[in-house]
Parts: C-alpha cells; structure tokens; sequence
C-alpha cells in the first residue's frame, strides 16, 4: 500500500532517534511508519507491533478517532490543518488502555521521500497530576476558609450575644481569634499533619511559664493529634487561661496553674489544676467560656469533661480518644 | 456537669437569653412555619452548631438537636423523627450531610436546609440528586438566610 518502507528507530536519523520525546511517523494513510524507542516505552507497542497499522488505531482514544480522521480527510483534501505547527494537549492510549495526556505537535515534512506527518509527543502526566493536585488544593483551601469564617461568624455571633457591652465584646472576640489564629499557625508549621500538645501547651502558657517562680507549670508525656483536635484542644485551653486571668489563679498573686496530661487505654486526659485561691464561690463560673468548653469537649472531641471545686481552686479534668497512627 | 449546671449563675453569659421582643416579631412573621416542629441540626464544629441552635432559638424553636457527625445524627432522627433537618456537607471523616439527610428523609419525610462552605455550584447538582427540593446556603450563614430558607422549607411542604 505504501511505497515508504518502514522507519525503524535506528534508520528515523539520529536526531529523531535520541529525541526525549516519543517520534511516530505517520503515513498520508494514516498507518504508522516509523516509531522510535521513546515511543515504545510511552504507548507499550514495539515498532513491529506498530509499523503498519494505523495510527488512531493504535494510540488515539476511541471517542477521538472519528475526529483525527476527519481531519486527515480534510488536510489531505484541501490543505488545512488547524492542529498542525502548534503545541496541543489531548489524550493519548495506551497498549493497556489506559488514556495518558500528552503533549502533541504535528509538522509536515518530506524528507523520508514522500510526504509524511511527523508527531512529537511527550508524556504530561506528572504535570498533569501536579495541576490536578494544585486545583483539589485550591478546592480545598476554599471550603477551609469558607469553614473557617463560619467558624468565626458563630464565635463572634456567640461572643456577642454574651456580652453585655461592645467593651465586653472586643476582648473576649479578639482573643479567641487569637487563639484560632495560633492554633492555625501550629497547624500549618506541623503542614497540617499531627501536631505536637506539647508546643501548643507551650504556646498557650508563654511567660506564665517561664517567669520565676512559674505562674504555670506543663507536664505531660510527647503525642501527637490531629488537626481537628488541635483546633479543639486549643480553643478550649484559651477558654481556660482566659477564666483563670479573670477570676482564677492568674487573678490573685499567689494563684498557680498545673497542667498535665497522660495517656491510658481510656485514651488522653487533660486535667487543669488551679491552686492558690481563696474565694471560691467567685470560681463557680458558669459563663459562656464554661459554656463553649463543654460543647466543644462534647461535639467536637466526643469526649467527658468533669469540674472539681476545692476551697483553694479547682480541677478541670477532659479525656477524649485521639486518633492513632498517621 | 450537674454541679457547673447549679453553681450561681452570676454572670450574662448564659448564651440562652430570653427572647426579646424582636424575636417574638420575628417569630410571629414565620407564617406557616409549625415552632413546635423537632429540628436536627447536622454539624461538626461545635462553634457553628451553637450559632445554629442560638439563630433557631431566637427564631422561635425550642425543639432542636444537634448532632456531630452523619452516624450520629441517623441515630438521634431513629430515637425522636426530626420535621426538619439543617445540615453541613462536609462532617470530617465518615458519612457526610448529604448522606445523612438522604437516610433520614427516605424513612421519615422532612424538609432539609443544607449549609456548606463548598461553592454552591459545586455542591448542587449532589444535593438535590440525594435530597429533592432541599435548600442550600452558604456558610457563613445569617438569620435572615435561614429563617427565609425555613420559611420555604415549610411552605413547599405544605404545598405538596
């Protein structure tokens, strides 16, 4: 049928036959005839398996072939050829079936003695992959910040509904902003894997900690926890420390907190200890902290939580299941 | 618990204050909408089921649960059947809203108002091929929103 005898990859010319891209000469006819070792890696066909047959056949998807067709038929009677002379993207088969994107360009040349279509392609999966991963990322990011301002939106709504005054309001609503926003720093440093209790312990105590003598002590043994919990845990700490400045052991001189944390077969308990008190009715607080640490200990770490009052402090205990492994 | 529940409640922060007058205009203007109806609230941060539960109160509702997750929310439809279902998409890991919902509508019919911080468009053609005529808000969400979405969830059902 051909008068051009086949190209195989060692006569396509030296050029051709380095290529780092996959080469497939194509006949007018649309069968293939020549194919270099790039091109057997990429589509899984040996030049023997290829040489001969036509090329849509072989490594153009079904859904396309009537198309690349067609186009063939009108090039070949009128000259015009939209997809010739340019970079495109399209899917590409492979011997297996399964489709890879590929990068395609198509020139005309002569130079094999007749007229043939000379395609370069190379495999984009890898990119490919990348840009699908950066748009599940996008997606991703903007259901994060889109939560995350709902999140806001019911702190603020909640604040505000349990302040008696705007003067009331900016603290309280900066504050556990604050506390969102560094838990989120810990997240995003830990890249929103695990992240370490003992860092945002860390975080949370700050100078309480390392003044002399400490106003706060932490102890506890090195775990991880999942982002989710990490917001929990942090929120609910905040909620805590804020009590403790405003009535509790960092009201009074001499007031001290203790937190330590240990893991059992029951899972990881938190306990708060405040010591240093003498007021105690001034402690039994039932307010919208109180309030917002029991529903989060409850719905978000579906765990227990338990208040003990002593006449120089109390103890807050909460013991939730952090996930394992990761 | 009981103890935190009975120590002297000397501050404002109940976060259930009673409703004002405004709210009991508001309540009077949600024509057709039956404020005895039992809502289940779908929603895994605890800070936005709180912020649901408060719009609802001040709406006029005093029968409300809330659930965490997609399991424990067809639990709870299973101990008391809601007459309308509020619900996030995205629940964390396990089933989602959409899910739940669906599960929870095929045995005991009831309106259903999604909330989510996906885009709408996104999340549309899903919803309504799992839930017929549910609602969808975006998050954040305001009262006007829902109190218009409750307000038609109601309507069309009286329609039907």
């Amino acid at each position: 049928m051909s008068e051009l005898h086949d190209l195989r990859s060692e006569s396509l010319g030296s050029v051709l036959r380095t290529a780092l891209d996959a080469v497939v000469v194509m006949r007018t006819d649309g069968t293939i005839a020549g194919w270099n070792d790039v091109a057997e890696r990429t589509f899984g066909w040996s030049f023997r398996d290829a040489s001969g047959r036509r090329m849509s056949d072989l490594i153009i998807p079904e859904r396309f072939r009537a198309d690349h067709e067609k186009g063939l038929a009108h090039f070949l009677a009128t000259g015009e050829g939209p997809v010739l002379n340019q970079h495109i993207e399209i899917h590409a088969l492979h011997r297996d079936g399964r489709e890879l994107p590929v990068e395609l360009s198509i020139t005309q040349t002569s130079q094999f003695g007749e007229p043939v279509f000379l395609g370069f392609l190379r495999d984009i999966s890898e990119r490919h992959e990348a840009a699908l991963r950066q748009d599940l990322m996008i997606g991703e990011l903007n259901h994060r910040v889109k939560n995350l301002l709902g999140v806001v939106a019911g702190i603020a709504h909640m604040t505000a509904k349990s302040s008696a005054s705007l003067a009331d309001f900016e603290p309280a609503f900066s504050g556990r902003l604050m506390a969102l926003g560094k838990a989120h720093e810990i997240l995003t440093a830990a890249t929103w894997e695990r992240a370490s209790l003992q860092t945002l312990v860390d975080d949370l105590l700050g100078t309480m900690a390392t003044a002399d003598p400490p106003r706060a002590t932490a102890n506890g043994p090195n775990i991880l926890l999942e982002p989710k919990h990490v917001l929990s845990v942090s929120m609910i700490l905040h909620e805590l420390m804020t009590n403790a400045l405003k009535y509790g052991a960092l009201s009074v001189p001499n007031g001290h907190i203790s937190l330590s944390w240990a893991v059992d077969h029951k899972g990881l308990s938190i306990e708060w200890l405040e010591t240093g008190l003498v007021l105690l009715e001034q402690l039994q607080r039932k307010g919208f902290g109180t309030k917002m640490i029991e529903r989060t200990v409850a719905h978000e770490l579906k765990g227990t939580s338990e208040t003990h009052w002593r006449p120089d402090g109390l103890t807050f205990r909460f013991s939730f299941t952090p996930t394992t492994g990761g | 618990m009981d103890q935190l529940e009975t120590a002297a409640r000397y501050d404002f922060a109940s976060g259930h204050n009673p409703p004002s007058i405004g709210n009991a205009c508001d309540a009077r203007r949600m024509l057709g909408v039956p404020l005895d109806a039992h809502l289940l609230v779908i929603e895994d941060d605890a800070m936005i089921a709180w912020m649901v539960e408060s719009l609802l109160e001040d709406l006029g509702f005093s029968s409300i649960s809330l659930a965490a997750s997609g399991e424990d929310a067809v639990a709870a439809a299973l101990v008391r059947a809601p007459g309308l279902i509020i619900s996030d998409i995205h629940l964390g890991s396990g089933m989602d809203g959409v899910t739940a919902a669906a599960t929870i509508v095929s045995a005991c019919s009831a309106p259903v108002i999604f909330i989510t911080g996906y885009s709408i468009a996104q999340a549309r053609p899903r919803v309504e091929a799992a839930v017929q005529g549910a609602s969808l808000l975006r998050k954040p969400i305001q009262s006007a929103e829902l109190e218009t979405a409750i307000v038609h969830a109601f309507s069309a059902r009286g329609a039907h």
